[in-house]
């Protein structure tokens, strides 16, 4: 039923999403034009009102354009926690909770399908920083796909003198892929705990989302500056290091699943659909 | 359709629709004012203070060895901000029954319902169907009406039908497409363009397209108008498996009680009455209308 579950999570979710990130990468794509314009501006093809008027849009679109992308990925965190809400704890929970289904493979579901929305999302994102980069790059000649491989090589070179093992790469790699499991997970706890309310279930879901984030934050700084002390350091080994980091990835695993179990949790023995 | 019906009850169907039972005055027959019986008048019967009425439980005979369709035991809901929705109830229902869970405002019904099919956690006891507890397996016996729309607004009447054909293996397509033919529901139309009335029909074909082993139906024709509640009725009289059992929860008895085996009164959270329909006629000499009006008189 997993399987099922998944095709109309991922049906429902589509067309929301596909615009969100469509738009990201429309305005990217404008933007990038209105940068090319305001470089041939500088060869003299406009007046000076002309290339006054495109500066002062320029810098107007580009305000827009940061707070659109913010706004595209804030959209679709928001999203996610409402449909998590209002699919399983409103009058739509009368049809998902009496599906012939477990508890868990409704949490999986909406799970997979809301990372795997983040994940996209983060790469449109990617996309659209490149294209505005790229963009930039033409106009100063100071860019190109070389600066960008030097750029990187350095990086690596520097890396590697800091660190030769892999296992911070690795835990670095592994947090970037649990982080965004472990931030839905958050958002869904939120819900779960808000709908234990008669009233303003919502409201309140979206209190102990701000309340839990302030606890991550807590939690991720204590679990970060001391790792970034070690990796200042330069008396400090690499092993200690590299254990430091692989502790921080084992902490953000532990606190996931046990995130997840606390899900399940509120959908079996807290489920509260008056 | 026949009804496995046990107690010499004439079996579904044979009793026309609006009547009462034989024997019976028709509604609004009777003056308001009047006793029932002779003696006290009907409204306002019995006097206030009143104590709880004598605890009637006739349990229904099993049909087959194995476990009950329906147990509830020792079963308790409380909230952490009232009193007792239900306070240790005991209820057994079997199969090949259509009982009437009945009873006042606030007695319950609903938190019964909702524990049934899972949508609450019971604070006490528990509730087993084919002796399992609420879980996927009874899910998929179990086909659910609740008393809201619970459908999703946008979706258009093919794509839920399609949806509860991907979900429950006992629903049956083609009965759901012959019935919203039959109402001349277009498909392709989203189930927030249809009246209020319509999107009740449209989610009884759903529940009742299913070879589903219990029918709980939460006030299925509350908010319709006289014609849409017997199409609903026929609905359900004439497409549900006669070994299964329908359980309708309703303040309408005077409409369905021609179509009930059994009744199941509830008061304050608890077991007041389980019986046949029959026996309440014969026990007491009044319909179950009647009956129910003096259990439960203000």
């Amino acid at each position: 039923m997993l399987k099922t579950l998944l095709k109309y999570e991922w049906k429902d979710t589509w067309g929301l999403c596909t615009a969100c990130n469509g738009i990201a990468l429309i305005l990217s794509v404008i933007g990038a034009l209105m940068i090319s314009l305001w470089h041939y501006s500088d060869d003299k093809t406009f007046t000076d009102t002309q290339t006054t008027m495109l500066g002062v849009a320029f810098s107007f679109y580009i305000i827009i354009y940061i707070v659109s992308v913010f706004a595209v990925v804030l959209v679709m965190k928001y999203y996610f926690f409402v449909r998590y809400y209002k699919n399983l704890f409103t009058d739509q929970g009368y049809l998902m909770h009496t599906l012939p289904v477990k508890s868990t493979d409704l949490i999986n579901s909406k799970l997979i399908i809301a990372v795997l929305w983040q994940f996209i999302t983060g790469i449109v994102v990617g996309i659209c920083i490149v294209i505005i980069v790229f963009s930039f790059a033409d106009i100063f000649g100071e860019l190109s796909i070389m600066d960008f491989k030097e750029a990187f090589h350095d990086i690596e070179m520097e890396f590697d003198e800091i660190v030769k093992g892999v296992p911070l790469i690795a835990s670095g790699i592994i947090s970037g892929l649990v982080t965004p499991i472990f931030e839905i997970l958050l958002m869904y706890m939120a819900v779960g705990i808000g709908q234990q309310s008669k009233k303003n279930r919502l409201f309140l879901s979206v209190m102990v989302l701000i309340g839990l984030y302030v606890g991550k934050r807590f939690i991720s700084s204590c679990l970060s500056v001391p790792l970034q002390m070690l990796l200042i350091n330069e008396d400090v080994s690499l092993t200690a290091v590299n254990v430091g980091a692989v502790l921080v990835v084992l902490a953000i695993i532990a606190m996931t699943v046990g995130l997840y179990f606390l899900n399940k949790y509120f959908l079996e023995k807290k489920l509260n659909l008056e | 359709m026949e009804t496995n019906n046990t107690y010499g009850q004439p079996p579904v169907g044979q009793m026309p629709m609006g009547q009462p039972p034989m024997g019976q005055p028709m509604q609004g027959q009777m003056p308001m004012g009047q006793p029932p019986m002779g003696g006290m008048p009907m409204y306002g019967y019995p006097p206030m203070g009143r104590p709880m009425p004598q605890l009637i439980v006739e349990p229904m005979p099993k049909l087959e060895n194995g476990p009950s369709l329906l147990e509830c035991r020792n079963l308790t809901k409380s909230y952490v901000y009232g009193r007792n929705a239900l306070d240790h109830l005991n209820l057994t229902i079997e199969k090949g029954h259509i009982v009437g869970l009945l009873g006042p405002n606030g007695s319950g019904k609903t938190t019964l319902i909702k524990i049934i099919n899972g949508l609450l956690v019971p604070t006490e006891g528990e509730v087993l169907i084919n002796g399992q507890k609420p879980g996927a397996y009874t899910k998929s016996v179990v086909s659910y009406l609740p008393e809201r729309t619970y459908l999703e607004a946008q979706k258009d009447v093919k794509s839920l039908v399609e949806f509860f054909a991907d979900f429950y293996q006992d629903f049956r397509k083609e009965r759901a497409y012959d019935m919203l033919q039959a109402l001349g529901v277009p498909l392709d139309a989203r189930l927030k363009t249809l009246s209020k009335g319509t999107k009740e029909k449209v989610q009884l074909i759903l529940v009742m397209s299913r070879d589903a082993q219990l029918y709980v139906l939460d006030e299925p024709i509350a908010g319709v108008d006289p014609a849409a509640r017997d199409y609903i009725l026929r609905t359900i009289l004439s497409n549900y498996n006669s070994e299964a059992t329908i359980m309708i929860c309703t303040h309408l008895i005077y409409d369905i009680e021609n179509i009930l085996d059994d009744v199941v009164f509830i008061k304050n959270g608890r077991l007041v009455v389980q019986s046949t329909a029959q026996n309440i006629r014969n026990k007491f000499g009044k319909s179950v209308d009647m009956y129910f009006r003096e259990v439960f008189a203000c």
